[in-house]
């Protein structure tokens, strides 16, 4: 894993810390004082971005501090859509360590642009993004953000996209046409096939 | 007028105290300053290594860098380094002092630990492992925060109740 990718899961982790704190209190306050999750979340996050944050000058590219992000990034899991409202700087990309990448290549893909700014993929208006990647692009690994925050896959009544894989090409399709100057931003993971 | 200045850090592993000269020499004719030596100061008072200082001349160490053995636990420390000069500038500072915590071996155990975690989360289930944690980290945190406020003693105290935890390991975790 990359140093970028650690420091987008201690950035997340540290946004999620505050949200998971607060969600005990706000439990307890409204159950009784009984909170049936889990109180360890805030605290493990701490102990987890502490650790993450000083070895990523010692331990950078090491399937050790890929362990510990990823445990770090799964603790994040149940506040990760909450956190990119807070952080929009945060990245979701879950990471498998035990993957291998072809060497010089990464293994995710990545779109962005503002409509109403010169972009192959979008214009004022449009509703449909089509993304080609040579490398392949894995079945149902995108995750959409418009503006920052993720958008739900296919629910009629919300804002959301339906997408269409094939083997070198991922077609969204949104309900709602795009604004000026809305940020669209697309990760997926590539299939190196 | 020259200004003495040094870093000083702690390799990765823990164990060896890295000082680096730097202080901006072109302010004054280097040959004009004969003699460099550093004194460690620990919490209780005394010097390391056995109560002197340390030889760091410029003929022995001319890259300015010196690999110190200092660590054999996690040290709050008063580190000096002392020029001196054969033809004194007025207003020149040829001493200069830091206070600093040093605390890799904390930051190593909890690397280590946050890994035992995701390799095996029921072991926060393990009866006081989470409050020892939490002592640990809370430990780590006083001595930071000390050492911001320059005590050093302090900051050594809040070490060595953390390395009382760490280094029984299998009793506390």
């Amino acid at each position: 894993m990359n140093l970028a990718q650690i420091e987008n899961y201690i950035a997340l982790a540290k946004v999620t810390m505050f949200l998971s704190a607060n969600e005990n209190w706000r439990n307890k306050a409204l159950n009784g004082g009984e909170y049936a999750g889990d109180k360890q979340i805030p605290f493990l996050l701490y102990v987890f971005a502490q650790a993450a944050t000083w070895a990523k000058d010692y331990y950078a590219e090491t399937p050790e501090l890929d362990n510990v992000a990823n445990y770090m990034f799964a603790l994040c899991s149940r506040y990760a859509t909450e956190a990119s409202k807070l952080n929009a700087t945060v990245a979701f990309t879950p990471v498998n360590a035990a993957v291998e990448t072809p060497e010089g290549k990464s293994k995710y893909g990545k779109v962005q642009f503002v409509i109403g700014r010169a972009n192959e993929f979008m214009s004022e208006g449009d509703s449909q993004l089509i993304i080609a990647d040579e490398d392949g692009i894995v079945k149902d690994s995108a995750f959409v953000r418009v503006d920052g925050s993720g958008i739900p896959e296919d629910i009629d009544d919300m804002f959301s996209y339906t997408a269409t894989y094939s083997a070198k090409q991922l077609v969204i399709t949104f309900n709602a046409t795009a604004e000026l100057n809305q940020v669209y931003k697309v990760s997926y993971e590539k299939s190196f096939s | 007028m020259l200004t003495a200045s040094f870093s000083a850090t702690q390799s990765e592993l823990g164990a060896d105290l890295i000082i680096r000269d730097t202080t901006d020499y072109s302010q004054e004719a280097k040959d004009t300053i004969n003699n460099r030596v550093l004194k460690i100061k620990r919490a209780d008072g005394t010097l390391y290594p056995s109560g002197s200082s340390i030889p760091f001349s410029y003929y022995d160490y001319p890259s300015g860098t010196i690999t110190i053995p200092a660590f054999d636990r996690d040290y709050a420390l008063t580190i000096t380094m002392e020029l001196t000069s054969n033809a004194a500038v007025p207003g020149s500072k040829y001493s200069r002092t830091i206070t600093k915590l040093f605390n890799n071996y904390v930051m190593q155990f909890l690397f280590a630990i946050t890994q035992e975690i995701a390799a095996n989360p029921l072991i926060l289930d393990k009866a006081n492992f989470s409050k020892n944690l939490c002592d640990v980290i809370i430990f780590n945190e006083c001595a930071k925060n000390a050492i911001a406020v320059s005590s050093v003693a302090a900051s050594q105290l809040a070490l060595d109740h953390a390395y009382k935890l760490i280094n029984n390991k299998n009793l506390y975790f």
